[in-house]
């Protein structure tokens, strides 16, 4: 296998790193607003704006209670 | 500037903080910043010392790492591991259940959407990619959230991170609608 095979078989987990990394730059850049020049939100403000919705509330505490389950349980 | 968008952001307003604006002085701020017509949330009127929130966040922290412990030694389609899950799931529901009639008429903070477009195109990005990976086979050459977390969680100690991350999330869950109720 060539190397553009194995860049091939290798890239779905450097999809998976390349969105981890995303995430925690975002984290990071909404933590640091008072030093970068970001507008971004932190995670908890997003939340904070889809819980209010009462729908949206119920669908992250059923999605929280699904991932539990599925992760830990059965 | 700065601020104006932490205040608009929803930075550093955790009720009791000594800082914390009125609602008032919080409407106006988002008057002269956006025009958007929207309230800032104004925090709990009864709000909790922040001393005291911090020690309930460190107890909470301490027990949830106690019962990730715990967790992370049974096994999964046990009867020991259904009512180890089962017990934070009936807490959260619970805790939700309680706090719901406070959301009647509940207000949140304005936000734009350069504020949370990265983080929708980071969420939407992971959901394709977890479809385009779950429709290809083989699965050790796709790996989806679900085989790649079983691997990480084939060690004790990753498990117990696994656990102790979600118990986090479901208290932050209840603790952030208690904060951002009004």
């Amino acid at each position: 296998m060539g190397a553009p095979g194995r860049l091939a078989a290798l890239a779905p987990m450097i999809g998976w790193w390349l969105l981890a990394a995303g995430f925690v730059l975002c984290w990071c850049l909404s933590h640091a607003r008072r030093w970068v020049p970001t507008r971004m939100a932190r995670p908890s403000d997003v939340l904070g704006r889809v819980v209010s919705v009462p729908a949206l509330r119920v669908a992250v505490l059923l999605g929280w209670m699904w991932v539990g389950w599925h992760l830990f349980a059965r | 500037m700065v601020n104006r968008r932490s205040r608009r952001l929803g930075e550093g307003r955790s009720p009791g903080d000594p800082g914390e604006a009125g609602p008032e002085r919080l409407s106006g701020v988002a008057e002269s910043v956006g025009g958007t017509g929207e309230t800032f949330r104004a925090g709990s009127p009864a709000a909790v010392p922040r001393w005291r929130a911090r020690r309930l966040d460190f107890i909470v922290v301490l027990g949830a790492a106690g019962y990730a412990a715990y967790l992370s030694g049974t096994l999964p389609f046990t009867l020991q591991a259904d009512i180890a899950v089962a017990l934070p799931l009936a807490l959260v529901v619970a805790g939700t259940i309680a706090v719901w009639p406070s959301w009647q008429g509940v207000e949140v903070d304005p936000m734009t959407v350069s504020a949370w477009a990265p983080w929708a195109v980071l969420l939407v990005s992971t959901v394709v990619w977890e479809v385009v990976n779950y429709l290809m086979a083989p699965r050790s050459e796709h790996p989806t959230l679900s085989s790649v977390s079983d691997h990480a969680m084939s060690s004790r100690g990753g498990k117990a991170v696994f656990v102790f991350v979600w118990l986090i999330a479901g208290w932050a869950l209840l603790a952030g609608w208690r904060r951002w109720r009004r």
